[in-house]
């Protein structure tokens, strides 16, 4: 009895699955799931940002509410205006602007040439080098920060923003990817420059740079996230509280304004570190994906 | 013999030429990279605070760390349990979030945003959020215990549920970059293969088990190299959600590294950890470099 039934329900589900219904249903169905699946995913973010538009004395309630009411910016008017108890986001967003934009000119302006020389040109040694810095990419972070820290010590850059713009230079990524970058770009355009007598600079410059740019762009994104994003090195290297980058302050505005009773004004400051994040994920999420892809840089968490 | 001589000449102009290129980079590769390995390494046999004069204690600070020091092994065995619970959560993931995404269906890229932004999130905010949904007095997850009648957790004080809130939380908060680097291996797959597939009348089941499988192999192996080595250096997470703590039970290899460097400035023992992590590492990095060096030969 028992069976029967069990069959006529398999059957029936056969039948169904090849149904014309069923072929419409799916997709939606499908959609529904990722979609609700997707939201749990993000439901931290979206608790973050509803907290920090809500008045303090509400925002640590349970159960979790998550259209803001009563809506009010005061947290942010707290966090951007009045900067108070020795932390203020808005110079730290500041000093992190500076640093990020001064790494990722530092890094592409550095790059850029010896990519090009180790992708075009012929020389001795060339080689070797290349095996070189492609091998210390592969090592820990933890391998660089006490030298380079003592290194730093040495010439009194601890504790001032050279510490942070300088070392990050070093790494051979940005290197890597453009070279293999160059290498996929055919050569036949550059060698009609030379004959028109362009030197190597200048094939570089209107030749090769603009036909790699998305590949720098990319390898731009990458460092500008990773260096807002860092917290290790700037942990390590700036004590004083007004050269914070803004992962420092945040860590600060924690222990400044407390969770329970202050929590929208902890939230607001967290969001207004993320908003360059998002503007440049909405702009160029594709020339960040192909970053990750291109240089798997993504998981130095 | 003239014609030699200036054949020389020529040569060394020309590599005089391309040194130019690398010159300005190169300089700080070594300043920043070869200069701190040597010097680290150098660092790791002396015995110094910063302040006075360094003293060479030749192998010591090893000997110390690997026979005399319960902190550093349990600081090894709890980075070796998150690599080993956070590893398989980090490829199965967002292989499955890939899988989903690399289809067609409605509201596509809002799902991929969703799931892919939260990697990009900067580890204090993302940190201190889950930190204050686990406090036993105002978090929200022992309010809902509490609703439902269920016991109330100490989450951050228990030394394995501690580790299990981080393992878990990196794994949501990383996952993105996984999942780019599986979606970028799945979009390479030939769509052929696939269509091959169904005409062959092979399951679902059958096409991940027999095209998908061994066409990620390559990009599995990459991954799971990355994702091995960037679990190994985990830091962030130890320091903002429970400082080690508790008794040293979550304590990692860098965070361990960390507190013996720059909180009680042993210098000589925190460049003898990063060595020593090195050595656990290797395996991997080679694998890593072994790989970044065929692509690197295949696109010349």
């Amino acid at each position: 009895m028992a069976r029967t039934g069990l069959g006529r329900l398999r059957s029936g589900l056969a039948e169904f699955s090849t149904s014309n219904q069923w072929r419409r249903l799916r997709p939606v169905l499908f959609s529904l799931v990722v979609i609700l699946f997707a939201l749990i995913w993000f439901a931290p973010i979206f608790w973050i940002i509803s907290i920090s538009f809500k008045p303090n004395s509400v925002a640590a309630l349970y159960p979790v509410t998550w259209i803001p009411r009563p809506f009010t910016l005061e947290n942010y008017e707290t966090i951007l205006l009045h900067p108070t108890r020795g932390v203020n986001i808005v110079r730290s967003f500041g000093i992190s602007a500076f640093v990020c934009s001064a790494v990722v000119g530092g890094v592409l302006l550095l790059s850029t040439p010896a990519a090009y020389a180790f992708a075009r040109l012929k020389f001795r040694g060339r080689d070797t080098i290349f095996w070189l810095m492609v091998a210390t990419l592969a090592l820990p972070v933890q391998m660089f920060i006490v030298p380079v820290y003592v290194i730093l010590d040495r010439v009194d850059w601890v504790n001032t923003l050279k510490a942070l713009i300088f070392p990050p230079l070093g790494p051979a990524f940005a290197l890597f990817v453009l070279r293999q970058f160059m290498l996929a770009v055919s050569t036949e355009t550059e060698e009609a420059a030379r004959l028109d007598g362009c030197n190597r600079l200048q094939v570089l410059w209107y030749v090769v740079v603009p036909q790699i740019r998305p590949a720098l762009v990319s390898v731009g994104l990458i460092t500008f996230l990773n260096t807002w994003n860092d917290f290790l090195w700037p942990l390590i290297v700036i004590y004083d509280r007004d050269i914070y980058p803004l992962t420092l302050a945040l860590n600060d505005v924690r222990s400044a304004y407390h969770f329970t009773f202050e929590a929208g004004t902890v939230m607001a400051s967290y969001v207004v570190a993320v908003i360059p994040v998002v503007v440049l994920f909405y702009f160029a999420k594709n020339h960040l994906i192909r970053g990750i892809s291109l240089t798997g840089t993504g998981s130095t968490m | 013999m003239a014609a030699q001589e200036s054949l020389f000449w020529r040569n060394l102009k020309n590599d005089l030429k391309a040194y130019a290129f690398v010159l300005p980079y190169f300089c700080f590769f070594v300043v920043f990279i070869l200069l701190p390995l040597v010097y680290g390494f150098a660092l790791s046999f002396y015995s110094w605070d910063l302040f006075t004069a360094p003293k060479y204690v030749g192998l010591q600070n090893y000997d110390k760390l690997l026979f005399d020091d319960s902190r550093f092994w349990v600081a090894t065995k709890n980075t070796l349990v998150f690599v080993a619970e956070s590893v398989p959560l980090l490829i199965i993931v967002p292989l499955i979030i890939a899988l989903i995404l690399n289809r067609p269906f409605w509201g596509r890229t809002w799902a991929f945003i969703a799931f892919i932004s939260v990697s990009f999130m900067p580890s204090v905010a993302i940190i201190w959020m889950w930190r204050w949904m686990f406090d036993y007095h105002s978090g929200l997850v022992n309010f809902y215990l509490g609703e439902l009648g269920l016991p109330l957790q100490n989450w951050l004080s228990h030394p394995q549920l501690a580790m299990v809130l981080i393992v878990l939380i990196t794994t949501w908060w990383t996952s993105g970059f996984n999942t780019i680097l599986f979606l970028s291996g799945l979009q390479d797959i030939p769509r052929e293969l696939y269509e091959a597939a169904q005409v062959d009348g092979g399951s679902r089941l059958a096409q991940f088990r027999f095209i998908t499988l061994p066409m990620l192999r390559d990009k599995m192996v990459l991954i799971v190299a990355l994702t091995v080595m960037a679990s190994f250096k985990m830091f962030d997470q130890v320091y903002l959600l429970t400082g080690g703590g508790p008794m040293g039970k979550t304590r990692s290899l860098a965070q361990y590294l960390y507190e013996s460097g720059f909180r009680d400035f042993k210098i000589g023992k925190a460049s003898a950890i990063s060595w020593l992590m090195f050595a656990m590492i290797m395996v991997f990095a080679m694998l890593r470099v072994a790989l970044s060096w065929r692509s690197a030969k295949e696109s010349s």
